[in-house]
């Protein structure tokens, strides 16, 4: 036993010293764990903490998305507040010291109280006074009452009390103290009769122990006193005299006197509190019956025509209370089964459900212009309404439809209460009964739902403060989780109750709602709250892709609206996440429309919205792209828009034989016809899509495939559309768009009796056409040699009358632009300014492809036409292409586009005109020169460099009438042989250059320039021995004009004749023969200068010295040492059998590494084994071990 | 039908050889590319035998063969066929294009505008056509092999990044050594004259020396096509073909790198070329040899590596020797 105790003993003690050196060891390594670091929260108690709207959007504007490393301690806390994270704020303020956690409460309750009214709700003022980090002071309570009464509607005060009556976390409930604070806060917001109920009674507040509290409490009560007794007197007049003649129809027996009775009550029941007038009827009950009934009937009767006009809502709720707490003073005793009683309980019941629908109805008028201090509440609050909705037993004998319609008004009224969700219950309830109203509440449900979580500013606080329309609270993504984890709720709850609401739109605006206006749909959010795509609803599907299709289309796209809603988003980001939603919508149709093939309108939604999104990604300005990059994306998405809309008029023609024919309709086909225009769903207009028939053939074989013949029925409807589109002139067509619209509708009509006005209008422009034509022709024969610059003369041919009505002087200048050519929505791809632009692009794109084009000249803006060879008719020339052809294939001018402004019925229209082709011939070899007249040639002699580098030239310059011909054309050079060969002409400038365009003669011509510059061969002329005679090139044509000049020192000086005498003279100014008139015979030149051999001789010297120097300097400065295999492999970092042979592969390729024979061919046996072993899946592999070995042996064999 | 499977690769390379000098590479790309289903782009100056071998391949698998000598004027019409009307009948007729083939040779592609070079990209990769409304297959096999000339030549217009991608391989063609010239050149006075039914005659050139009789048929090419899917691919080699892939992502030299279907095409394309050299597994050797020309038409160098003078070829070379 002894030694059983010492052995207790000692297991004792050991235990023990185990536990005290755990006990130290853990304290050690507690103080060696490193403490985490304080959070720094100084000087928060001295910041401004404003809650004004603007401090509030401001700050989130700065901070909500900067990068969390990025924010201090203070920064989280900010914005926990301003985004109303009460909780948190708490949380934060018990983290602080607590001397500091005071003061940065202290400090947050005065500045709620400055600048701005706080932005705040009623449940954002509870939250307030529950972020206490301690008891709530004295100060505190009066602030905190400060800021209540200017949060708290006075609507919201019952409420608001009564949140306070039943407790927060810091005040109210059962406990007296905290009951208190609750009465005090409302004492101080002045909300007295709320704060009566809960602030002690003057004798309660005689023994409270704190001065100051006990003072306020018994002047508010004193005060209160006063008040009531003077609110008495007012009243107890009208109540004194209802209560007089209350009991004199008790006695009266008489039937007149008893009408005449109620007929004063009747007047009076405005005025009288319902418990009275309740009181009344019961006493009354109890001896006339009969009597009490009439009364009742009467009350009833004046209660509905009070209600019809009264905007009152105290005398509205006054009046409601009346009625209902009649109903409930005759519970019990009133035979509400039996007639004539049964009747007053279902009017009772009436006149509470009309009060209820008012409310509905008035309600989110008033919650529009809440902020406006003249707005008044004209209804009475849904709290009120649910407090007095039918309960007593008089309520069991309602009739069934009333009773229901009690149920749907209570649902109603609670959708209205700032805790909806109770209405959940009901809803279901009524759904057990009544499907079809169960969807209407479940919508009005999410209607509310939505109305809570929308974050623009309302109406009243926008104006009050100025902000932009459309302004909202930021919606961080924090906030979206949340609202998207709230409908995914409500949606889960209607799924599995089947109950369907009545319209999907209003589920997407509460979706939309979920997001604010800034953020594109997440496929996983989609999926959270309506479950499957694939097993969505198609009247849902629908909404959300028209949901999607105008976000992507009109909001999300918007630098703007990303500014507005503050979501830091650069360009390139927002231009990420449209893509995104893009590109998530149509996977999303794909995947819906796997399980629901004949979904052809979604097929449409998504194929127009595809046609969307190639403008967009054409036109978008928020990333950088290159033409060729968004042509790309252009075409590919305008490529998928075309295989949607057939999928969907596929699609259409599967379902259309179940449809009757008033469901007929032509959605699919318009849709693809205005995207084939370029006509967008978002309002957008492209101009620049090109009428493409093959298109429009696949859009008219879509109708005519329908089956049944039903090919007529919607053909017609689709040229309904067409005529009405046409004519429409709210909305009309940009007159670029219209005789396309027009042309292209045909196409698909084809001559459908529906078509008769479209086909008109078409052969109203076709008329016109007859008297308009554009016509290219080319100047001079159509038989053009291969190299040859040649013109092509465009003009436009007309009858007289139009050449009086068309204004072609818009095609001849560059004046500013008429228009923007981006006005608006309306957009077009290529930049053009104004109709020259347009009438020289459309040449170039024309003639660009077979022709190099040298010049276009324009004819003055002022042209006139000329006369026709046809009787009547008149040439206007509008422009003289100068080309040549870029191959011998080249067979004819090809069409040229014009667009004709024009003006009909419908108003301006554009109607596209095209050239017929003109044959040309090409032949290699060399054909006479096109026409030219009136040349001028003027040759330059220049032998000013003669004797410095021996250069002697002679600068042409032709000019006249026609492109000018080649050199040889116009002057012959054989002349040149003796005296000074030629050695080069160079054509300086390229080709003529035309300048001016006539027509207002005989001819049409351009007046153009060609200048040369022949370098002749000087050596005959230097080495001669004496003066000689130089003789100009001479014109082949005698009559061109030839001016000859030359250079006297700097001076040019016209030559007389064709020959000119060249002086040598060492001397610099000797004597030259000038004739009278002022031109000169002879000129002469200096001798050659050694200056320039001695320029030389030095600069060869310098030359051969900068060598020597680098030569010395690579000498001295050998290059680095050059690689060494070791320099180069190295023992890798991890070993797997891929790296160990990339190793060795190198070693074996690698001019560093120098094996012999027997070195390489192990090497490759070594490689070759590591490929069998590791790559074969039939062999087991090496060891890494080995591996490594490998890659060690050869790097130490090669290194 | 083994025997022909396992002789195909030889048989088709000896054919070649007999005709073309020089070019064995590009006979193995062609076969990877025919093996995979990938396109094959031949990137190179004229003269250089690809019309000339692509038609021996053609002639030796029994394959249609069509060539497109693409130029500026041409239109997509041109490629891909056109709704024509008949006028006898008043009636639409489709008129297929050369598209519809199975081996396809596109010369100089570059040199055709942007939407022709579009209409054929679309075709490889829908391998369908759509004409006058009328939605066509195209063959199987289907195979593209384009030529282009350097870029930097006057008169073409760049295929752009995300349509060079659309080709597997990417192959730069080079000149033959000096005695593959001299055989060339040998091989060409040999030939002698052809005599025409019209009693002329014209010099016979190497096209008169290809085999008319093929040697195997689509169904053999099908059964080369299931082996190379049976070619065994290595875990480490998977891993490493990652990592170059996301090594060319990671570049600092490199305005953008190679998209996964690169990856895909480098594993493809490993696996054809060990059935080509009867492995049925693939090695290092075969990434090596490939990447080239798999990748190095996907990635496109920073502005900032241009100007110091960096190439793709140098950048790749440096991420390879970094695969560890």
């Amino acid at each position: 036993m002894v030694s059983n105790q010492k052995r207790y003993n000692g297991r004792f003690l050991l235990l023990f010293a185990l536990s005290i050196c755990l006990g130290l060891g853990g304290i050690l390594f507690a103080q060696e764990q490193p403490k985490p670091k304080a959070k720094n929260y100084d000087g928060l108690q001295n910041e401004d903490l404003r809650y004004g709207v603007l401090d509030v959007n401001n700050f989130l504007r700065n901070n909500a998305y900067r990068k969390p490393e990025e924010l201090n301690e203070k920064d989280l806390f900010r914005i926990d507040l301003y985004t109303r994270q009460w909780n948190k704020v708490r949380d934060t303020l018990q983290e602080m010291p607590k001397d500091l956690s005071e003061k940065v409460y202290g400090r947050l309750l005065w500045s709620f109280t400055q600048g701005q009214k706080p932005y705040m709700s009623m449940e954002d003022v509870i939250g307030v006074i529950d972020a206490c980090p301690c008891e709530l002071k004295s100060d505190w309570l009066k602030q905190l009452g400060a800021i209540s009464k200017a949060v708290v509607l006075p609507e919201e005060q019952g409420l608001f009390a009564l949140r306070l009556e039943k407790g927060t976390r810091l005040v109210g409930g059962s406990d007296p103290a905290k009951k208190l604070l609750a009465g005090r806060i409302l004492m101080y917001a002045t909300m007295n009769d709320f704060a009566k109920k809960l602030l002690p009674t003057s004798d309660e507040a005689s023994r409270i122990s704190d001065q100051q509290v006990r003072t306020e409490i018994l002047l508010f009560h004193g005060a209160l006193i006063e008040v009531e007794k003077q609110k008495a007197e007012l009243a107890t007049d009208t109540e004194k005299e209802w209560n007089k003649i209350s009991n004199d129809l008790l006695n009266e027996t008489s039937r007149d006197k008893q009408e005449q009775l109620i007929q004063k009550l009747w007047q009076m029941i405005a005025n009288v509190p319902a418990e009275t007038v309740a009181k009344s009827v019961q006493l009354l009950y109890d001896r006339q019956p009969n009597t009490a009934f009439r009364l009742v009937l009467t009350i009833e009767s004046r209660v509905i025509e009070l209600q019809n006009w009264l905007s009152d809502s105290d005398k509205r709720e006054e009046n409601v209370k009346t009625i209902v707490r009649i109903g409930n003073a005759l519970d019990g005793k009133a035979p509400f089964t039996q007639q004539p009683w049964n009747q007053i309980p279902d009017t009772i019941a009436t006149i509470w459900i009309q009060e209820v629908e008012r409310m509905v109805k008035e309600r989110p008028e008033y919650e529009k212009r809440r902020a406006d201090p003249n707005a008044k509440m004209n209804y009475v609050l849904p709290e009120t309404l649910l407090e007095l909705a039918p309960k007593g037993a008089w309520s069991g004998v309602l009739s069934k439809d009333v009773t229901e319609r009690v149920t749907l008004a209570t649902v109603r009224a609670m959708l209205n209460c700032q805790d909806s969700d109770k209405a959940i219950d009901l809803i279901l309830d009524v759904n057990k009964r009544n499907t079809l109203a169960a969807g209407i509440l479940a919508q009005a449900y999410l209607q509310r739902w939505a109305e809570q979580h929308n974050p623009e500013i309302p109406e009243g606080v926008r104006s009050r403060y100025q902000l932009p329309q459309g302004s909202a609270i930021i919606v961080t993504p924090f906030m979206i989780e949340r609202n998207v984890e709230g409908l995914a709720k409500i949606m889960e709850m209607m799924r599995k109750n089947n109950i369907v609401p009545e319209s999907y739109e209003k589920i997407m605006a509460a979706f939309e709602v979920c997001y604010g206006s800034a953020e594109v749909y997440r496929a996983a959010h989609i999926e959270k709250v309506f479950g499957p795509v694939a097993n969505m609803n198609e009247e849902l599907f629908r909404a959300l892709l028209r949901s999607m299709t105008t976000g992507l289309g009109n909001r999300w796209r918007l630098l703007a609206t990303q500014t507005s809603m503050i979501t830091g988003r650069g360009q390139n980001q927002i231009l990420l996440m449209v893509r995104a939603g893009y590109g998530d919508t149509v996977k999303m149709v794909d995947e819906w429309t796997s399980k629901n093939p004949d979904g052809w309108k979604a097929y449409c939604t998504a194929a127009t919205m595809l046609s969307d999104w190639a403008d967009f990604e054409y036109f978008q300005e928020l990333g950088a792209a290159t033409p060729q990059a968004r042509m790309i994306a252009y075409k590919e998405k305008n490529s998928m828009a075309a295989v949607y809309f057939q999928r969907a008029a596929d699609a259409y023609a599967r379902t259309v034989g179940k449809l009757s024919e008033k469901d007929y309709t032509a959605e699919v086909y318009i849709a693809w016809f205005n995207s084939m225009l370029g006509l967008n769903s978002n309002g957008d207009i492209n101009l620049s899509k090109a009428m493409n028939q093959q298109s429009l053939i696949q859009l008219r074989k879509a109708i005519r495939a329908l089956p049944n013949n039903l090919a007529t029925a919607h053909l017609k409807l689709f040229s309904e559309y067409i005529d009405q589109k046409r004519v429409d002139g709210a909305k009309p067509l940009p007159p670029e768009i219209k005789y396309k619209f027009v042309a292209s509708a045909l196409v698909v009509t084809e001559d459908t009796p529906f078509a008769a006005k479209s086909k008109d209008q078409v052969d109203y422009y076709n008329d016109l056409l007859k008297e308009v034509r554009l016509q290219t022709r080319i100047d001079g024969s159509n038989t053009i040699s291969r190299k040859q610059d040649f013109g092509i003369i465009i003009s436009m041919v007309h009858s007289e009358a139009m050449g009086r009505l068309m204004k072609f002087e818009k095609y001849l200048q560059m004046k500013a632009p008429d228009q923007n050519p981006n006005r608006g929505n309306i957009k077009r791809m290529d930049i053009v300014k104004n109709a020259r632009n347009e009438f020289e692009k459309n040449i170039y794109e024309s003639l660009a492809v077979f022709f190099d084009i040298k010049s276009v000249t324009f004819s003055p803006k002022d042209v006139l036409p000329r006369s026709s060879e046809k009787p009547g008719w008149q040439e206007t020339v509008l422009a003289y292409v100068q080309v040549s052809v870029k191959d011998a294939s080249v067979d004819r001018v090809p069409p040229i586009d014009m667009n004709l402004d024009y003006f009909d019925k419908t108003g301006p229209v554009q109607i596209p005109v095209t050239s017929p082709e003109t044959l040309i011939k090409i032949v290699e070899d060399k054909t006479g020169p096109r026409p030219h007249r009136d040349v001028k040639i003027v040759q330059t002699l220049d032998t000013r460099k003669l004797f410095v580098n021996g250069l002697l030239k002679i600068d042409v310059t032709a000019s006249g009438s026609g492109l000018m011909p080649d050199l040889q054309d116009l002057v012959n050079l054989d002349v040149m042989e003796k005296q000074a060969p030629v050695q080069k002409i160079d054509d300086i400038s390229k080709g003529a250059l035309p300048k001016d365009l006539m027509s207002w003669s005989d001819r049409i011509e351009v007046t153009s320039q060609r200048q040369w510059s022949i370098l002749l061969d000087s050596k005959p002329i230097i080495t001669a021995e004496k003066d000689m005679d130089f003789m100009f090139p001479q014109p082949r044509d005698t009559n061109t004009v030839v001016q000859n000049e030359t250079y006297q020192d700097a001076e040019l000086v016209k030559v007389a004749g064709n020959v000119l005498k060249l002086n040598r003279s060492k001397e610099h100014d000797t004597v030259t023969g000038v004739s009278s008139n002022g031109t000169v015979t002879a000129v002469t030149i200096p001798q050659r200068s050694h200056k320039g051999l001695w320029l030389s001789i030095a600069g060869g010297i310098i030359g051969i010295i900068i060598i020597v120097v680098i030569i010395i300097n690579r000498i001295m400065n050998p290059k680095e040492r050059p690689l060494r295999a070791k320099d180069v492999f190295h023992m890798p970092e991890k070993i797997d059998p891929f790296v160990v042979v990339r190793l060795l592969r190198s070693m074996s390729i690698s001019p560093l590494v120098s094996l012999d024979e027997k070195q390489r061919e192990q090497l490759i046996k070594d490689i070759q084994n590591i490929e069998d072993k590791c790559f074969d899946p039939g062999n087991t592999g090496i060891e890494e071990s080995s591996l490594s070995e490998t890659a060690r042996r050869w790097l130490k064999e090669v290194c | 039908m083994d025997r022909k499977v396992d002789s195909f690769v030889k048989e088709v390379r000896e054919r070649v050889a007999k005709i073309v000098i020089g070019q064995d590479m590009m006979v193995e790309r062609v076969l990877i590319a025919l093996f995979t289903g990938g396109h094959l782009l031949l990137q190179g100056l004229p003269g250089l035998a690809k019309t000339l071998l692509v038609m021996t391949i053609a002639k030796t698998i029994d394959l249609k063969f069509s060539r497109i000598q693409f130029t500026v004027d041409m239109l997509p019409s041109d490629v891909v066929g056109s709704e024509i009307l008949d006028q006898k009948t008043g009636e639409y007729r489709i008129h297929k294009g050369p598209v519809f083939t199975n081996l396809l040779l596109g010369d100089e592609i570059n040199r055709a505008a942007p939407k022709v070079q579009g209409a054929l990209l679309e075709s490889m990769q829908e391998r369908k056509v759509t004409i006058g409304g009328q939605t066509m297959k195209l063959p199987t096999p289907f195979l593209v092999i384009a030529t282009q000339n350097p870029v930097e030549q006057s008169g073409t217009f760049e295929l752009p990044e995300a349509q060079l991608d659309r080709f597997m391989l990417l192959h730069r063609l080079t000149y033959p050594t000096i005695p593959q010239e001299e055989q060339i050149l040998h091989s060409q006075l040999k030939m002698g004259l052809r005599k025409e039914a019209d009693g002329g005659a014209v010099p016979k050139t190497a096209f008169d020396m290809i085999d008319d009789k093929p040697y195997c048929s689509i169904k053999d090419l099908v059964v080369c096509m299931e082996k190379v899917q049976e070619v065994h691919v290595s875990d480490v080699f998977v891993k490493h073909c990652v990592e170059l892939v996301d090594k060319t992502r990671k570049s600092d030299l490199l305005d953008f790198g190679c998209s996964p279907r690169a990856g895909l095409a480098l594993i493809n394309a490993c696996r054809a070329r060990a059935f080509v050299y009867g492995r049925d597994y693939v090695i290092p050797e075969d990434m090596f040899e490939l990447s080239e020309d798999i990748i190095l038409h996907r990635m496109r160098l920073s502005y900032e590596a241009m100007a110091e003078g960096h190439t793709t070829k140098e950048v790749l070379n440096s991420i390879l020797s970094d695969i560890s």
